[in-house]
């Protein structure tokens, strides 16, 4: 897999302070990375090291292959972020940020028109930032995040401080880009259950260290938590009949045709193996892993490790 | 309530000393009528610049920074473009301010800019300025930026020179009061230049001040390069 991020045995200080104490991971291109951990983890500063407005005291981080301090305009020009706390001139206009962070990269305002439609914030272009709601702030820190076309996205904490509709709200406007543009994303939060909708893949992070990391099907096969099956075939019906007399199968969703199948994750090689071989018995078209339980994973990796 | 009337007792005493001391080229022979003004105005030109620096402290530590430098700008870039900002700009105001008058009155009279110290006063602004910048940087504190303006600005140029007067004798020869005097000079060509009543600066204090000026731009430009992070 073409890794676009490697971290290895990084380390941070804050004073006496260790933020990160070694974390190690890497991020494929193409993924919706989920950075997730408890406040004070290292979430922010590992984003902040890998957009090079902080300095490591330790270890290798590479983004594009260059390094983030050292050669911080090359990672800069590839990668587009939006801070936990933004900070914005208030009485600025909406179009006037956009427009002078576009120049920055030498964009002219077709970019701002194009940005401000993606998030939908093409309206409010002349408003002022301090009539914004919290929600279209977080909007407009997207849409600066996507001057450019970046090939990475990082996104610390986007849902931090929102009412609950403004988070759907986000993390939809998230997944359509994430679709649309095909941009890499990693996105921090300590909030895992609106995680498990975006992302694909994982890297778990507490007291400065990444306890794991992966494709989130892999962990859940791993840690034996449960996996979310889509199983097409012509008779569905029957199938799911026969997949619910299985122990290891927890249930069974039929939809137009379309199975989802929840299994024990250590079993999950066992359906696999099952379906391979049923397959001209039920017509099975295809079936792949769709999902699995990030907050389970979440459990069993920080209980294994404490 | 002891604390409020000591606080305005000092503020008063100030700024009668500030007043005190922009007069002197006022009974100076011969009298430079510009030299008094930009001795009145050199206040707002520092206080100017001191409230730029407060708010490039404010934007490293409060955030504001995030937003450009998460741009494909490099720290220096973003540190120049601030002493642009908070050091050049005020300047070109200052002087601008004082030439475009005398222009419109009477060109010829723009003479008398070269008598007034006005060369002087911008020297000294920048190199102290220069000081403070580099505070803002690596404390990212704007109550110790304006603490340390106030300071170098303010209060020092008038405390330093009171002291060594009511320490040494103001008559006759006294090598180490004119040792202290000479380092003062270099902190402060201007302030000098008032309180010896127009004896001409040498030229090694210029150096000096320009050097000192020099040095702490290039330790500005280190520290951007090499440690400044935006938290």
């Amino acid at each position: 897999m073409n890794e676009i991020v490697k971290v290895r045995e990084l380390r941070k200080n804050y004073g006496r302070f260790p933020a990160l104490r070694g974390a190690t991971f890497s991020v494929p291109r193409g993924a919706t990375v989920g950075l997730l951990g408890p406040n004070g983890s290292g979430k922010t500063t590992t984003i902040k090291i890998l957009i090079g407005l902080l300095r490591r005291n330790g270890g290798i981080v590479e983004v594009f292959g260059y390094d983030p301090w050292q050669d911080e305009i090359e990672v800069k020009k590839r990668v587009g972020v939006l801070h936990e706390r933004p900070l914005y001139p208030l009485n600025a206009r909406v179009k006037e940020i956009l427009r002078y962070a576009s120049r920055l990269r030498g964009y002219d305002d077709r970019e701002v028109q194009r940005v401000a439609g993606l998030v939908g914030i093409r309206d409010m272009l002349d408003f002022k930032v301090k009539n914004l709601s919290r929600g279209y702030l977080q909007r407009l820190g997207l849409s600066l995040a996507l001057i450019g076309d970046p090939e990475l996205l990082l996104l610390d904490e986007p849902t931090a401080n929102l009412d609950p509709y403004a988070r759907v709200e986000i993390l939809r406007l998230i997944k359509t880009l994430k679709e649309d543009l095909g941009v890499t994303v990693m996105i921090s939060s300590h909030i895992i259950p609106e995680l498990k909708e975006v992302c694909d893949y994982a890297i778990f992070i507490r007291n400065g260290r990444v306890a794991d990391y992966g494709p989130i099907s892999e962990l859940a096969l791993k840690y034996g938590v449960t996996a979310t099956y889509l199983v097409k075939a012509e008779r569905a019906r029957a199938l799911a009949r026969e997949l619910l007399s299985l122990s290891y199968v927890l249930g069974v969703e039929l939809r137009s045709g379309v199975l989802l199948v929840k299994v024990k994750g250590s079993l999950a090689s066992e359906f696999e193996s099952l379906v391979d071989n049923v397959k001209g018995d039920f017509m099975v078209s295809s079936f792949r892993l769709v999902g699995s339980e990030l907050g389970e994973i979440y459990e069993k990796i920080f209980t294994k490790k404490s | 309530m002891l604390k409020w009337v000591a606080a305005v007792t000092v503020l008063l005493a100030l700024i009668h000393t500030w007043i005190v001391f922009a007069s002197i080229p006022m009974i100076m022979q011969p009298f430079n009528f510009l030299q008094g003004v930009t001795a009145f105005t050199g206040m707002i030109y520092a206080f100017l610049i001191i409230s730029a620096l407060y708010s490039l402290a404010s934007d490293l530590s409060q955030g504001g920074a995030q937003l450009f430098l998460s741009q494909p700008i490099s720290r220096v870039t973003y540190v120049l473009a601030w002493i642009l900002a908070s050091l050049g700009t005020p300047t070109l105001i200052f002087v601008l301010s004082i030439v475009l008058p005398i222009v419109v009155i009477d060109p010829s009279l723009l003479y008398l800019l070269s008598s007034s110290g006005l060369h002087l006063l911008i020297l000294e602004t920048l190199e102290l300025s220069c000081f403070i910048f580099l505070v803002a940087c690596v404390s990212k504190n704007r109550g110790a930026t304006l603490l340390v303006g106030l300071l170098l600005f303010f209060i020092l140029p008038f405390m330093i020179p009171l002291l060594l007067m009511m320490i040494y004798s103001p008559i006759g020869a006294q090598p180490m009061r004119d040792y202290l005097f000479e380092v003062y000079a270099v902190f402060y060509p201007f302030r000098y230049a008032l309180i010896s009543f127009g004896r001409n600066i040498n030229s090694a204090s210029y150096v000096g001040t320009t050097m000192l000026m020099l040095t702490t731009f290039a330790l500005i430009l280190f520290y951007s390069k090499r440690r400044l992070e935006v938290t």
